[in-house]
């Protein structure tokens, strides 16, 4: 039984892709039927997309600086994609992957 | 890549803050905090790039609150030796994939011949996260 983990980082995530395809040159999870599903991968870019804007470069004074106040304006909105990404694994799963959700929690608690 | 010895810097070999190095990040024209910089070094492909002991979200601190047991895990590393881990996945990994997305850069280094390491670095070489991967 494999597990997908969900978790955001800054680009990467929430599907955390921790495989290297050598043949697809990109990371993956490495579960296949997770992998092959195209609106899993349009939420997956959707939220890393949202996620990573709230690191900006060269910003007050920071080399990088992480927007909190945005991350919390977008709480709902997150909570919301998260809800979405969830629902959808749930709807693939043939039995073969468990998943380790690290994320709604913590934005719930923003 | 040299120790950094010109005849101007002392002998940086091994060491996690070259002085010419850090010469270097001071003249680039990033913002970067120095005495918070933890290590810098450059990539096989003269990339600077450093490591700062930053927060939850990025740097150090985050790599060690979201990843140390990764780190303990693959390589048996614990968190004081991540930085000189981070350093030598940089210089001495080889890069499989490096692209810009979302506003940064995704390195990935195949490593002593059998792991995978995933960077999240900024688009001025600060790097962000660091976290090892499946093994290849």
């Amino acid at each position: 039984m494999k597990t997908i983990r969900i978790m955001l980082d800054f680009i990467s995530g929430p599907l955390w892709k921790d495989v290297f395809d050598t043949q697809k040159k990109e990371l993956v999870t490495g579960i296949d039927i997770v992998d092959n599903d195209e609106y899993l991968q349009q939420l997956n870019e959707e939220i890393q997309a949202l996620y990573s804007s709230y690191y900006k470069i060269n910003y007050k004074d920071e080399p990088v600086y992480f927007d909190e106040e945005q991350e919390k304006a977008d709480k709902e909105k997150m909570l919301g994609l998260l809800e979405k990404l969830i629902s959808r694994l749930n709807e693939i799963n043939d039995g073969s992957f468990v998943i380790d959700d690290r994320e709604t929690e913590r934005v719930r608690n923003l | 890549m040299g120790t950094g010895f010109s005849g101007n810097y002392k002998s940086t070999s091994g060491s996690l803050k070259p002085e010419h190095l850090m010469d270097e990040l001071k003249n680039s024209g990033h913002k970067y905090n120095e005495k918070d910089v933890v290590m810098v070094t450059k990539t096989k492909k003269n990339e600077l790039v450093w490591l700062e002991k930053g927060t939850s979200t990025k740097g150090l601190q985050h790599i060690i609150e979201e990843h140390a047991n990764d780190f303990k895990n693959k390589f048996g590393v614990s968190e004081k030796g991540i930085p000189s881990k981070i350093k030598d996945i940089f210089t001495q990994g080889i890069e499989v994939s490096s692209k810009e997305k979302n506003g940064g850069i995704e390195k990935i280094y195949e490593y002593k011949g059998e792991y995978i390491v995933i960077a999240g670095v900024g688009t001025n070489g600060l790097i962000v996260s660091v976290y090892p991967g499946g093994s290849k």
